[in-house]
């Protein structure tokens, strides 16, 4: 995983602009899946993109403040790929620490489990501070 | 667009229920049916299947809807038991470790020993 100003996406479609509200997940959902697929991208990428960009999403509504989300989609040496721009005060989701497994139904939380997710499911997640915001990049297995 | 989240349930035989879902469990979705599923998971039911079959996509807050249901029968002494996974579900499943805690079978009938206690 690069350090600094992270993975540059590939050129294409303009940013897609979201409101923080819970319709902004469907929203971010549906454009990804008209999309992506006309980049080349997998429909299992395509799958795990969603899932990865829902839980980006979701956090940023739970704990971000931001005003405004954008969103850019494209390839990282050929794999799909997305970019959440919040413009939310700082806040890495990927310093939070992974959650312990369970020994049994007793001892399990529900919470933190989407960052894992999004660590455990994609092939490259990176977050940077810049002057836009928080800015985190998912990019699928190939 | 993704279909609306809907849930049912259905007595099976030796008072096992098998709760149906489907659609996206996503934050809306999970929304949508979260008060019905503690309902259809509330006293005095002790052995629940929980069919996802016709669930196309499980975020964690989805996650956190069967957790909170499966600790709250446990906590009775019963059980509950998933089945019906995609392999897309399922992959978010195993991932989150959720299959440990909380049996997931491809077959219907080891869905409904395992809700039994069998």
């Amino acid at each position: 995983m690069s350090e600094g100003s992270g993975p540059a996406l590939a050129p294409g479609l303009p940013a897609l602009l979201l409101d923080p509200a819970p319709d902004a997940l469907r929203a971010l959902s549906n454009w990804l899946r008209e999309h992506a697929p006309g980049l080349g991208v997998s429909a299992e990428a395509i799958d795990l993109l969603d899932l990865c960009a829902s839980e980006a999403l979701a956090n940023v509504l739970e704990h971000g403040h931001a005003a405004r989300v954008s969103v850019r989609l494209g390839l990282v040496d050929g794999a799909g790929a997305l970019q959440l721009v919040d413009d939310g005060p700082a806040f890495d989701p990927l310093g939070l620490p992974a959650p312990q497994r369970p020994p049994d139904l007793a001892h399990a939380r529900a919470g933190g489990l989407g960052v894992h997710l999004m660590r455990s499911l994609m092939a490259q997640c990176h977050y940077r501070r810049g002057p836009e915001g928080n800015v985190l990049t998912l990019v699928a297995p190939c | 667009m993704e279909k609306t989240m809907e849930i049912s349930d259905e007595a099976l035989a030796g008072g096992v229920h098998r709760i149906s879902l489907s659609g996206r469990m996503d934050l809306q979705g999970a929304q949508r049916i979260d008060v019905r599923l503690a309902g259809m998971t509330a006293a005095p039911r002790k052995a629940i299947v929980i069919d996802l079959s016709g669930v196309t996509f499980l975020a964690s807050i989805g996650i956190r809807s069967l957790l909170l249901a499966a600790k709250g029968v446990e906590g009775r002494g019963g059980h509950v038991a998933l089945t019906g996974a995609s392999p897309l579900v399922r992959k978010v499943l195993e991932t989150a470790g959720i299959d440990t805690i909380i049996p997931l079978h491809d077959d219907l009938a080891a869905a409904v020993a395992a809700a039994t206690g069998r």
